[in-house]
Parts: structure tokens; C-alpha cells; sequence
């Protein structure tokens, strides 16, 4: 069973999490190039490494939190 | 004797829901995972969202009562009474039965009478209000109303060991 700390809840099993993506800024529409845009919205990392995560807990308090996760261990920190 | 576990069903309480004015009244009387009575029952059903427990028949007079109540922010208040079954688990055994349909502690320390949390109730989303009575350990559980008989087979059958009772509201 994996655990995620959520802010508001504490520590819940993973099951009542959706997983959203990797954590990303939303480049400045206005000046954004097209490359800029195309990496935003379609090009992921993915790297066997610590990644921040957005996730939803839809079966607690319905708000989106950053899991900092291992992706080659699924180690969660924090 | 331990109090028998009995599952009576409650769904004709009124139910209202009220969202938004995380800061005001509500927040104060009822924090996200709290549940107090002054009446009825105000429950910190999220963390900026309350449900409000009352007699059957009283939607209006609760929700003129939150509308009269807030301190000018803007709130959603809905009368949600016939979208969600409201059920409750009495008994000395009804922390062991919730033990084997939810990953959620129910030991005193974690849940005490008056604790909410939302989780997942045999794989279904559920509130859970710890609302003992007379201190007989006893809980509210609300899902929404296409899961209902789902939820209440489900207790039934964890309960089958404790010889659980259904009663009628
Ligand atoms: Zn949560």
C-alpha cells in the first residue's frame, strides 16, 4: 500500500488520490513560443528520479496537493 | 452488555449543504474534520464545505438560518436532503465493522466522538461524522443516494458477525 500526506487529511492510502502530472508552469500565453507552448502542454519528463506531482483527493477533501515522488522507487518525501 | 450493533436509517434528515466562507462562522463553529451540535448538527465536511443535520421538513428554516448567519461572503447553500443516504452505525462493535470497510484509525485517539473524515467506505466515497449516543459509540455515514444500498448490504454483511440489527428511523 503506498501513503500520501495530504495537507489536510494526514496520511491517506493512495487509492483515494487521482494522479493529475508532473508539476509544470504555465509559460506566459502572451510570449510564449510555439516550442515553449508544444513542451507545456505535451512533453513530460518522466525521469526515474524525484519528481513533483500534482494529485487530487477526490475521496477526502477534494483538493489538488504536490507529492515529491521517487518515480523509479515510488518513495514519497515530505 | 455491550450495546447491540444496530444500523438505523436517517436519510429523511435534512440535509444542507454549504459551500465557501472558508473564513467565516461556519469555519469557526465546525473546522474541516469537526462535527458540534447546537440543534442540529454542523459538520466539517471539507475544508470549505458544511453540512448542516437537521429534523425532516426544516430545508427552509435551515437554510434561511445559514443565510441570516453569514457575515457577507459568498455562499452556496443547498438543500442536498434527497441527493445523499444518511445512515448510523450503534453499537459497541460499530468501530470493528468500520474497521473492515475503510483504511481510516476509529480508535478513540484518532476519531474521537465528534471527529468527520471523508475517505473511502468499501471502495465508495463516504463521510463518516463520529456521533455517539448516550455513550454508546454510533456513526453517521453519508454517500451519495446511487450508492446507498450498496453501502447498507455492505454493513450488513461486515456486521453479520456482530449480529447487527436494522432498525427503522
Ligand atoms: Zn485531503
Amino acid at each position: 500500500m503506498m501513503l500520501l500526506t495530504c495537507p489536510h487529511c494526514g496520511a491517506r492510502d493512495a487509492g483515494e488520490f487521482d494522479y493529475v502530472g508532473e508539476r509544470r508552469d504555465r509559460p506566459d500565453v502572451s510570449r510564449a513560443t510555439e516550442q515553449e507552448w508544444r513542451g507545456y502542454l505535451y512533453l513530460r519528463g518522466n525521469r526515474a528520479d524525484w519528481t513533483a506531482e500534482l494529485w487530487h483527493h477526490r475521496a477526502g477533501c477534494e483538493r489538488f496537493l504536490t507529492v515529491v515522488r521517487h518515480l523509479g522507487t515510488d518513495e514519497v518525501r515530505g | 452488555m455491550a450495546e447491540p450493533l444496530r444500523l438505523t436509517d436517517c436519510t429523511a434528515l435534512t440535509k444542507v449543504l454549504v459551500r465557501g466562507g472558508a473564513d467565516g462562522a461556519l469555519a469557526a463553529g465546525a473546522p474541516y474534520g469537526r462535527a458540534r451540535r447546537d440543534g442540529s448538527l454542523l459538520v466539517g465536511l471539507l475544508p470549505d464545505g458544511w453540512l448542516v443535520i437537521a429534523p425532516p421538513g426544516s430545508a427552509t428554516d435551515v437554510v434561511d438560518r445559514v443565510d441570516a448567519g453569514r457575515d457577507g461572503g459568498f455562499i452556496t447553500v443547498v438543500d442536498v436532503t434527497h441527493a445523499y443516504t444518511l445512515v448510523r452505525l450503534t453499537g459497541a462493535a460499530a468501530p470493528s465493522v468500520l474497521e473492515k470497510v475503510c483504511s481510516i484509525d476509529v480508535a478513540e485517539a484518532a476519531t474521537p466522538d465528534g471527529a468527520v473524515f471523508r475517505s473511502l467506505l468499501a471502495g465508495i466515497t463516504a463521510s463518516v461524522v463520529r456521533d455517539d449516543e448516550g455513550g454508546t459509540r454510533s456513526y453517521l455515514l453519508l454517500c451519495d443516494r446511487s450508492y446507498g444500498q450498496y453501502l447498507v448490504d455492505v454493513l450488513l454483511d461486515a456486521g453479520a458477525e456482530y449480529d447487527i440489527g436494522v432498525h427503522p428511523h
